[in-house]
């Protein structure tokens, strides 16, 4: 049977008995979504890249490894989120230096944000600059969480998996994925406040108060 | 940034609500998911980088079907520090210390025998030659060692000497020029094996340990890197997929350093390169 008919297990076996074209079968099934992950964890193009290279090395390596108690796709995001997560470890020990404030710019080439040109030549171009900057805003509030919220959230919220498929990809609880998600949004909260959600019509004008500061709280 | 206690606890502004009614955390996550809407395709330039990696994977494993040692053991894939190919070189040295001073001075006094019955000075040198090739080959028996005790101060020197080579090579050659036969030779002593298809965290390996040194030493170095330094930039020996070569990395930008790896087949072209963080 060609490898393209192989499901994901199939797959992954027959890369660990010897072939030479199923792993990059797999790996290339799956590599849009990985890179997705990569890329929302990290914030950097090149960090998510070098750790999107890291965990298919390891994991063609390590493929003698996967036990099988979990699908496929779940261990190889579970490799690709570690390969992050050591990465943001490594950078915050090393200097505590500031997570980057250039995801904008990152954006603009085209990696992180996503409102690309034939979006913007379909719809409204001040609408896809305004949907373009709450992108980038919400990508730069993420980037201010540590790593484990940031990749709970990441999984969770970003990429629609259940808490439960999160828990297997972070090896921990799902109560823990849980209060992760509660504790990164808590966070991310105040900082996303003045965005709209899509659909959401534009906050009313701010009108002038002519009472009394003080008179705000009425019984 | 310390990570919060990761057991579940109530959160308190899970039910806060803004003023569109739509509780804070309801929000946050539909903003998150907006923002993930359109998830960017793979780079171009990505894709092809990952299938020159794997391409090398696939030759190497077609090459050596036995976990050669060229590569560096991985961490179990799925597990923390899945990024496990970063292989703990101060502990492996430690691990090594014993059988190589037990090695070196067996080697030694085989040297000074032979030396002393052909009459020449040279049997010392040979000795930290073979010496320095023992710390090399002999991980796996070094690696059974039981730990040695506190090692000597007087030869710790030498033991970071065998890091870059530099030392040992001005032992071993005693100071007449190199043929390239005996570069290639030297080369094959000690340095740290990378392969070109993990090079980044090879190289951040070599970073994070601090392993290059600051300047090249004056023979196999210079003569397998011939392009432009600046200060800043470090050196070392290396095999590249078990080919000498020269790893340079370049001065510090941005807190990124760009490795690139030398043969001495070609100096002025560098074979790999990779971007990797500042230790």
């Amino acid at each position: 049977m060609p490898e393209g008919e192989l499901d994901d297990r199939a797959l992954l076996a027959a890369h660990v008995a010897g072939d030479p074209e199923a792993f990059g079968v797999l790996f290339g099934r799956h590599r849009d979504r990985l890179w997705a992950v990569a890329l929302r964890t990290l914030g950097d193009p090149e960090e998510a890249a070098d750790a999107l290279q890291d965990a298919m090395i390891s994991a063609f390596r390590r493929a003698d490894s996967y036990r099988g108690d979990a699908a496929v796709t779940t261990w190889l995001h579970r490799v690709v989120v570690n390969a992050c997560l050591d990465r943001v470890r490594r950078r915050r020990a090393r200097a505590a230096e500031p997570l980057p404030d250039d995801l904008e710019e990152h954006a603009r080439r085209g990696a992180l944000a996503t409102a690309d040109t034939s979006r913007a030549g379909g719809t409204d171009p001040v609408a896809a600059v305004l949907d373009e900057e709450q992108r980038a805003a919400v990508l730069r509030a993420l980037g201010t969480l540590g790593p484990d919220q940031r990749a709970a959230l990441v999984l969770v919220d970003m990429q629609g998996y259940s808490v439960a498929e999160a828990a297997e990809i972070l090896g921990c609880a799902p109560g823990t994925v849980k209060s992760r998600c509660a504790r990164g949004r808590s966070r991310l909260a105040p900082l996303l406040a003045g965005l709209r959600l899509p659909g959401e019509p534009p906050p009313p004008p701010v009108r002038p108060t002519t009472g009394s500061p003080r008179g705000g709280d009425h019984a | 940034m310390t990570e919060q206690d990761p057991d579940a606890q109530p959160d308190p502004t899970t039910a806060a609500t803004t003023d569109a009614g739509v509780p804070a955390q309801e929000r946050v996550a539909r903003l998150l998911a907006a923002a993930a809407s359109d998830a960017p395709p793979l780079p171009d330039a990505v894709a092809r980088r990952l299938d020159e990696a794997l391409s090398a994977l696939v030759a190497e494993r077609d090459g050596s079907p036995v976990a050669g040692p060229e590569v560096a053991p991985v961490a179990g894939a799925g597990e923390r520090h899945e990024e496990g190919r970063v292989v703990d070189l101060r502990e492996r040295r430690r691990r090594r210390w014993p059988g190589v001073l037990v090695a070196a001075a067996t080697v030694s006094v085989v040297g000074l025998g032979v030396g002393t019955m052909l009459g020449s000075g040279s049997g010392g040198d040979s000795a930290s030659t073979d010496a320095v090739s023992t710390l090399d080959e002999g991980a796996a028996g070094g690696a059974a060692e039981p730990e040695a005790a506190a090692p000597d101060p007087s030869v710790a020197a030498e033991r970071d000497a065998e890091l870059d080579g530099s030392e040992t090579e001005t032992r071993t050659q005693g100071g007449q020029p190199p043929s390239p036969e005996a570069l290639a030779a030297d080369s094959d002593a000690s340095p740290p094996r990378l392969s070109a298809a993990s090079l980044v965290p090879d190289a951040q390996r070599i970073e994070d340990f601090g392993l290059a040194a600051p300047a090249p030493t004056p023979r196999l170095e210079r003569r397998c890197v011939d392009t432009g330094t600046s200060a800043g930039d470090t050196w070392l020996r290396i095999r590249l997929d078990g080919e000498p070569a020269v790893l340079v990395l370049r001065a510090p930008n941005g807190g990124r350093r760009t490795a690139e790896v030398f043969t001495c087949d070609d100096p002025a072209t560098s074979a790999a390169t990779a971007r990797i963080d500042e230790r």
